[in-house]
């Protein structure tokens, strides 16, 4: 019997063995019921002991889970403090002064030299901009930021404060930080300004006391050799002509020098201006026939039948590049050959002038192929023979031609001839 | 001879450029007058009562240079209508470009890549250019 219904039964009767028998059946039924029940409960304990269980696995694994990912999140925050200050570190120590600036124009953050440059101390931001038209109350500063906020990326070069150059430039800054703003670099370019002026002022110095003297033997030796102060014999125009042709050589070559400095230490200016290609290589031949037919060289060039579009570029550096071209031609022709001919042609395409300088010289040996735009490069079949050559002329004409953003190369084969080719964009003529 | 009787001063600070220059003129049939720097230019136009034909001067001397002397030149009455023309040796030929403008000035040479006849040649054409003064 059901230990609870045998309690009951005792408390209401006294004793089991005291119920009357006709009771029997109904105990029984209520004995079945009550076990029953017992049964149904011990089930639903069970089942809720197992889902309790199951829930704490969950639990549990949850629990895992979530330390895992915490100690990543630690191990990222770690990781992204570390970058940070990595570029904190590299933003606070550069040379560079960095300010960066809002579109509302509020400065969000700046550098220690910034600081420094613009004698700025404390932490409150919002007074930099003040300190920093103020540093350059010279340059319309405020009007630059306000220009770059407009996406205009600008620059102020040779600033000048005090015995102090700086270089400011102005950066537009695109979704970078997810809004936009602008950088303002400031750079402390003293030092390089000066070398490079000292360096120009030597250039400038050593050019005029190198061509002073050789000036003087130039003209000296004209005077003899017009015979304005009498006659001079054979032999001594001999002798004069060979000291003025050195003296021409050394000229060549101390400009030539002088140029490859200037173009080195990037202080050679060109000018930009319209340039008519075709008058330039008229006035060249012109200039070089007289030499060439001395040395037995006709130079053909047909002028171009119509009127070439003119280009943005340097007059007298253009005829440099073709003086230079023409005149290795006339120079490199080939000793056995009785008439040399150098050629010059132009063509005109959709983009481009093309100018073609063919001649009938010694050639490049293939192997020097890679050389030829190099210093003192001198062709190795050319070193035997009588020709001077400083091995700067090719270097020049193609560091000119390049820096008009035109092309130059070369087809040429030994004891057949060299053509050159040289070509440069055509103006844009939109007005 | 392309020069005969003109009055040319002559401003070089280097006794043998100058010699060379002066040699070149007199055979040519110049009447040349010589100083030595800027100022001293400055004196023998005024010593000379402006009366000059061209001026042909260096640029780098001691004192007043060349460029300073012509732009001083160009305030005087009377003078600043004398063409001038400029030798250097220094190195910049785009400087020659500014200075022909910035200065009004009739030529602009590189003394060492100049012939003497080219100069002459060039100073003769500038002179018959010219309308005489009277």
């Amino acid at each position: 019997m059901h230990k609870t219904l045998e309690r009951q039964l005792i408390r209401f009767f006294g004793s089991i063995d005291v119920i009357p028998p006709e009771y029997d059946q109904m105990i029984k039924i209520i004995d079945t019921s009550y076990k029953n029940f017992q049964a149904d409960y011990e089930l639903m304990e069970r089942s809720l002991d197992i889902s309790s269980k199951e829930l704490t696995a969950l639990n549990q694994q949850l629990q895992k889970e979530a330390e895992i990912i915490e100690n990543e999140v630690e191990l990222r925050t770690k990781e992204l403090s570390v970058e940070r200050s990595k570029l904190e570190i590299m933003a606070q120590n550069m040379v560079t002064g960095a300010i960066l600036i809002n579109t509302s124009g509020d400065v969000l953050f700046l550098n220690k030299p910034a600081k420094t440059f613009i004698n700025f101390s404390g932490s409150d931001h919002s007074t930099a901009l003040e300190q920093l038209y103020e540093a350059y109350s010279d340059y319309p500063i405020a009007e630059y930021i306000r220009r770059s906020l407009q996406k205009e990326f600008l620059k102020i070069a040779d600033v000048q404060v005090g015995d102090a150059i700086f270089n400011i430039t102005f950066q537009p800054l695109e979704n970078q930080f997810n809004s936009s703003g602008i950088m303002v670099w400031i750079n402390n370019v003293t030092a390089e300004t000066l070398l490079e002026r000292a360096k120009s002022e030597l250039i400038v110095v050593a050019s005029h006391q190198l061509r002073t003297p050789l000036t003087v033997t130039k003209g000296n030796t004209e005077i003899l050799l017009d015979e304005s102060y009498g006659p001079i014999n054979e032999e001594q125009r001999e002798i004069v002509e060979q000291t003025h042709e050195s003296n021409e050589n050394m000229i060549t070559l101390v400009n030539q020098m002088l140029d490859t400095t200037k173009i080195e230490q990037g202080i050679f200016n060109l000018e930009r201006s319209s340039v008519q290609l075709e008058d330039v290589l008229e006035r060249c031949v012109g200039d070089l026939t007289p030499h060439a037919k001395e040395n037995k060289v006709i130079i053909s060039y047909s002028p171009p039948l119509v009127k070439l579009p003119s280009i943005k570029s340097d007059d007298t550096r253009l005829y440099q590049i073709f003086q230079n071209l023409i005149d290795n031609g006339v120079k490199y022709c080939r000793p056995e050959l009785n008439a040399c001919t150098v050629t010059v042609a132009v063509a005109l395409s959709d983009t481009h002038i093309t100018v073609t300088v063919r001649d009938q010289g010694i050639g490049i040996p293939k192997q020097e192929h890679n050389k030829i735009f190099g210093r003192f490069y001198r062709a190795s079949n050319a070193e035997t023979s009588f020709i001077n050559g400083t091995g700067l002329g090719l270097h020049i004409v193609k560091t000119l031609v390049e820096s008009m953003s035109g092309e130059i190369s070369f087809k040429s084969e030994e004891n057949q001839g060299t053509l050159f080719t040289v070509s440069f964009p055509i103006e844009e003529s939109s007005n | 001879m392309q020069l005969t009787e003109k009055k040319i001063l002559l401003v070089e600070d280097d006794n043998f450029v100058g010699d060379m220059f002066i040699r070149k003129l007199n055979a040519e049939g110049a009447l040349c007058t010589r100083a030595f720097s800027g100022s001293d230019g400055l004196l023998k136009l005024k010593a000379a009562n402006n009366d000059f034909d061209i001026i042909i001067t260096d640029v780098m001397m001691a004192g007043l240079d060349g460029y300073e002397m012509v732009l001083q030149i160009k305030e005087i009455e009377g003078a600043k209508d004398i063409p001038v023309v400029v030798l250097t040796n220094r190195s910049s030929l785009t400087e020659k470009n500014v200075k022909i403008k910035e200065l009004d000035i009739a030529g602009f040479f590189i003394k060492s890549d100049t012939a003497l006849s080219d100069l002459v040649t060039y100073v003769a054409e500038i002179l018959n250019k010219k309308p005489t003064a009277t």
